[in-house]
């Protein structure tokens, strides 16, 4: 790899902002899945029984 | 419990499925800045196609300073209302900022090699910015090893407001020392040195990606809460009898 005038920018071009997707996506998809588990989560501790019985009803 | 029947009986999923879709729409918008960055926005005369790192770099590097300014807020309103629930944005903050310095360090390093032929340098602005994001990770730090309490707050926030005190000098490194770095050039007295089919789309760019950090920041901040909750459950449920610390208080 080389620099100044003559130098071909597209590794740099595409790894910048390969970098850029990696952060913002993977940020996004990170809150929503923990989101999720965590709502999950919690209805599974407020409602004990409810999960009981639905567990009942499954087998 | 299957999906379909926590679907139905969770008023929040809903909430939660709003501001997804608004965080999805702010992403699509932001990939659209980028894809007009790498196929619609001209050349540079001095650079060439390498600039196009700017649509990218520039927008992280205030997203940074963005969230140091929320942290700031949060940092007043800690001391002054000496609150737990301040902490959790405050730590959101933090968090996002760290993400976005690193990645305003790491694009630079790639625009630095192809344009000054140097990974990394010790210049002024860039050991600034490695300064901040120091800063933002000895926040978490911090954060993690302190209990909870009167002093965590108090110390969070004076370093909440450090970290905001690191933003003016990286901004004015460039004009204070003489650096490889280049002189600001949107910000500017007289204007912006840069030709308007460059800036404006910038500025668009900088603006969508701000909003999509404090999207970041607010969701973030909402499972901290979420996780104080499950927290708070997990300790009644075990049927302690040992007051539980307020909510916030694990943030």
């Amino acid at each position: 790899m080389s620099y100044g005038p003559g130098t071909d920018p597209t590794p740099y071009i595409a790894g910048a902002y390969a970098l850029g997707a990696l952060v913002v996506v993977g940020f996004f998809l990170w809150v929503i899945i923990e989101r999720k588990s965590l709502r999950r989560s919690l209805a599974i501790l407020k409602a004990p029984d409810q999960t009981q019985q639905n567990r009942g009803a499954s087998k | 419990m299957t999906d379909s029947q926590y679907d139905s009986t969770n008023d929040p999923k809903s909430g939660d499925r709003r501001n997804f879709i608004f965080g999805a729409l702010l992403l699509l918008l932001v990939c659209g800045t980028w894809i007009y960055a790498l196929t619609i926005a001209p050349s540079e005369e001095h650079q060439g196609e390498v600039y196009r790192i700017l649509y990218l770099h520039v927008p992280a590097a205030f997203s940074a300073f963005f969230a140091a300014f929320v942290m700031l807020i949060f940092s007043i309103q800690g001391l002054a209302r000496k609150s737990e629930r301040s902490l959790i944005m405050q730590k959101a903050a933090a968090e996002v900022g760290l993400l976005f310095t690193l990645l305003t360090l790491a694009t630079g390093s790639i625009w630095g090699k192809p344009t000054w032929n140097t990974w990394w340098t010790w210049d002024a602005r860039l050991t600034t910015t490695f300064i901040l994001a120091l800063l933002y990770a000895g926040y978490l730090v911090l954060h993690a090893g302190l209990s909870p309490g009167r002093q965590r707050i108090t110390v969070c926030s004076v370093l909440g407001i450090i970290i905001f005190a690191d933003v003016p000098i990286i901004y004015k490194s460039v004009t204070w020392w003489r650096t490889l770095h280049q002189p600001p050039s949107i910000l500017r007295r007289g204007g912006s040195t840069m030709h308007p089919e460059i800036l404006w789309p910038l500025l668009v760019g900088l603006f969508i990606l701000l909003l999509f950090s404090f999207w970041m920041m607010r969701q973030r901040a909402r499972n901290l809460r979420l996780l104080d909750e499950l927290e708070m459950a997990t300790f009644n449920d075990s049927g302690n009898s040992e007051t539980p610390t307020s909510p916030g208080e694990r943030a």
